[in-house]
């Protein structure tokens, strides 16, 4: 988290990929400037966060992540435990985005004793989901006090 | 006087008086006693000493023989008086003493009878004779055992036998009678055997005691307990009777197989050497919490349900156990009845059909999560290929897409609702209190308030009573019925939507009235099913769950539901529910 670091780190925890592209597609939308990095399973997204928070050889820790439930592997709420074990996990915002109603995805992290910053659901409709950027971006900045560029 | 002296006395001389006056000294004393016969010797003396002793008349003689003789002569004469007194004594004794025999014999309460050694009515009294019905001088002609009732000759002649050689003193037995006219009579015989001096035996005496009232008592409490049993073991739930100190009066097969025994206990301690008994959440029963302990106190168990298994069987029970005790005519606690009622098998059941529906429930959840996904994706992806392709298609191909798009966001709506139908009712909610209709049709309408004014809809109501119902249910019942009456309102009019209720029965009946489009009644039961609809997607949008959901929610309080209708003059939806202790 160098300050002189233009874009932001973004971790994307999905295994469908054209979610991945549509989520790209709504952050440009939603006027974030930033970087992907994608996990396409629970495994994938715990090795990939561990090995950021050894710190040594990687680039630094995401700025953001945006987190599916239903992952191959491991549950999303158990990616999500791994973040926020960590001392930066703490204070990364995480957008939980999964297909299950809102309320029921809040009841599944809850259950789980987790808080994520935001539960979203996706969209059945492309301009819903493109919408969903600026939903991403307000929860970012009022998570982290920062502006997005 | 003389005479006699002058004719009998150069025979007897001296002697004469003595002999003469002994017979009736003797007569005197045997038939008179002691004074009669100390009398009759004294004048015996008297009269030989002046008259037959020389010299006459004189009171002093001079010979000492004569002296002799007539102190003999005394001596003699007391002797035989206290002897006569004696014999007359016992003479009287003895025959006061037959007197008593007699009286007590005769007057005796019980019947009583000397019996030849051969077997004859020697003697009776009248008890005896009332007891079997002849006269004395008919039994006298009778044999003991022409009486006596065929089964119980042989033992009493062994009986006999046994006394007569000495083996035994007396007996008792009981023993049925023929009397001359009516019923066998039941009656309590004591013998024993009368002996002479030298122990020759003379004659039986027998006591009779009648016992036919007892005996038929015994007789019906044994048929009543025979009825009893009958009963018990007609039924098909176990069930045990004990008397008030725990020994079994009856018990039945069903008891007997639930528990695991082949032969029937004899008493509550038998039972629980065997069986243990606790309760549902495993706990020991307390001594004073067992149904029986209940009963004994006059109390009434219900259903207590009751686990356990035979010890030495294994065989294991789960049982709804009642007990209630059972009084007498003066009210006081008799006996205890225990039934059981298996619910093994129930509980068994009861588990699997919860297992089944939570896997049912875990089995739509996942399919409607997981449904979704794929779903989505086919709608966006399509979406996205529409649009990135617009113009390069023609027309045909857009609409194929517009199709697919809109099936896939369809099919997607098919399952959230059906998402909703099954979440719709949760069977681990507990039995509701009774809530205010008017508050739930109140927050139905607050919750269409948009469509009720984009449709410029009123919506009214009769009194509305409380009932038994979760709240979210009849909201959702009036909201999907009324917002039924929006979406099929007529295009030239606003909707009318009238809610009323009535008692019927057990029952309180609702009706949602409106002035809409109506449906032909054909159909009337086919709107109930789920996903059904009468009409097409263009001119009606919605999957056909509202209806469905209404069915469920009514059917899951032993409700009903329908509707009646005129095509183009609107439509009544009709749901009873049970009005339970409301009003």
């Amino acid at each position: 988290m160098g300050p002189l670091q233009t874009s932001l780190q973004v971790l994307i925890v999905e295994d469908n990929p054209s979610d991945v592209m549509l989520i790209e597609m709504a952050m440009q939308a939603g006027g974030f400037e930033f970087e992907t990095q994608v996990a396409v399973d629970g495994d994938a997204a715990i090795d990939h966060l561990q090995g950021n928070a050894g710190g040594a050889g990687h680039p630094s820790p995401p700025d953001l992540i945006i987190l599916d439930l239903n992952l191959p592997k491991r549950h999303g709420t158990e990616v999500l435990r791994v973040i926020r074990e960590t001392e930066w996990g703490q204070r990364t915002p995480v957008v939980v985005l999964s297909s299950s109603p809102g309320d029921v995805i809040e009841e599944l992290v809850h259950a789980a004793h987790l808080e994520a910053d935001c539960y979203l659901t996706k969209p059945l409709h492309l301009d819903e989901f493109v919408a969903l950027g600026v939903v991403i971006r307000e929860c970012y900045e009022s998570r982290t006090g920062r502006r997005v560029h | 006087m003389a005479v006699i002296r002058a004719y009998l006395g150069p025979y007897l001389g001296e002697t004469l008086p003595v002999v003469f006056f002994i017979v009736p000294v003797i007569l005197a004393a045997w038939y008179g006693g002691l004074r009669v016969g100390l009398f009759a010797t004294a004048a015996s003396l008297l009269v030989g000493w002046l008259l037959f002793v020389d010299p006459r008349f004189a009171i002093v003689k001079g010979d000492l023989n004569v002296l002799l003789r007539f102190t003999l002569f005394a001596a003699f004469g007391a002797g035989i008086s206290m002897m006569g007194s004696r014999a007359r004594r016992s003479k009287r004794e003895a025959r006061r003493s037959e007197t008593r025999f007699r009286s007590t014999f005769e007057n005796a309460a019980v019947g009583m009878a000397l019996v030849g050694l051969d077997g004859r009515w020697l003697h009776v009294n009248e008890r005896l004779c009332a007891i079997l019905g002849y006269s004395a001088g008919e039994l006298r002609q009778l044999k003991v055992g022409e009486l006596a009732h065929p089964e119980d000759r042989a033992s009493a002649l062994q009986w006999s036998r046994a006394l007569l050689a000495g083996e035994t003193g007396g007996y008792s037995v009981e023993q049925q009678y023929r009397r001359k006219e009516g019923p066998w009579v039941w009656a309590n015989l004591t013998v024993s055997l009368q002996r002479d001096d030298h122990g020759k035996p003379e004659y039986f005496i027998a006591v009779v005691e009648n016992i036919t009232v007892r005996k038929e008592a015994e007789e019906a409490l044994r048929v009543n307990l025979k009825q009893l049993q009958a009963t018990f073991e007609g039924m098909v739930e176990p069930a045990m009777l004990l008397d008030k100190d725990a020994n079994v009066i009856a018990v039945n097969s069903a008891y007997l197989h639930l528990f695991d025994f082949v032969t029937p206990p004899k008493a509550w301690n038998e039972m629980i050497a065997d069986v243990e008994f606790s309760n549902a959440d495993g706990s020991p029963i307390a001594p004073d919490e067992s149904p029986f302990s209940h009963a004994v106190r006059g109390e009434v168990v219900r259903s207590l349900e009751v686990k356990g298994r035979n010890r030495k069987t294994g065989k294991a029970f789960h049982i709804l156990s009642g007990s209630a005790p059972v009084r007498d005519a003066e009210g006081n606690i008799a006996a205890v009845i225990l039934t059981s009622h298996d619910i093994l098998e129930r509980m068994r059941t009861e588990q699997a059909l919860q297992r089944s529906n939570l896997v049912l429930r875990q089995f739509a959840y996942a399919a409607a999560h997981d449904l979704q996904e794929p779903l989505r994706n086919v709608a966006i992806s399509c979406e996205l290929l529409a649009r990135r392709y617009a113009g390069q298609l023609d027309g045909q191909a857009d609409r194929l897409l517009d199709t697919s798009i809109e099936g896939a966001r369809r099919m997607h709506r098919m399952v959230n609702d059906l998402l909703d139908y099954t979440k719709i009712i949760d069977p681990s909610v507990s039995a509701p209190p009774l809530v205010d209709a008017a508050a739930s049709l109140a927050q139905a309408i607050r919750n269409l308030e948009q469509s009720i004014q984009h449709t410029e809809a009123t919506v009214t109501h009769d009194a509305l009573p409380a009932l038994p119902v979760h709240s979210t249910h009849l909201v959702q019942l009036f909201q999907n019925l009324i917002s039924n009456s929006l979406k099929y309102r007529r295009p030239e009019e606003p909707p009318r939507v009238h809610i009323t209720a009535t008692r019927d029965g057990g029952d309180w009946l609702f009706a949602v009235n409106d002035n809409g489009i109506g449906f032909d009644p054909l159909h009337a039961e086919r709107i109930f099913g789920l996903f059904k609809r009468l009409h097409t997607r263009g001119e009606y949008p919605g999957t056909g769950i509202g209806l469905a959901i209404c069915t469920r929610i009514v059917e899951h309080y032993g409700g009903r539901i329908w509707a009646d209708a005129v095509p183009g003059r609107g439509a009544t939806f009709f749901f009873a529910l049970p009005a339970g202790e409301g009003r």
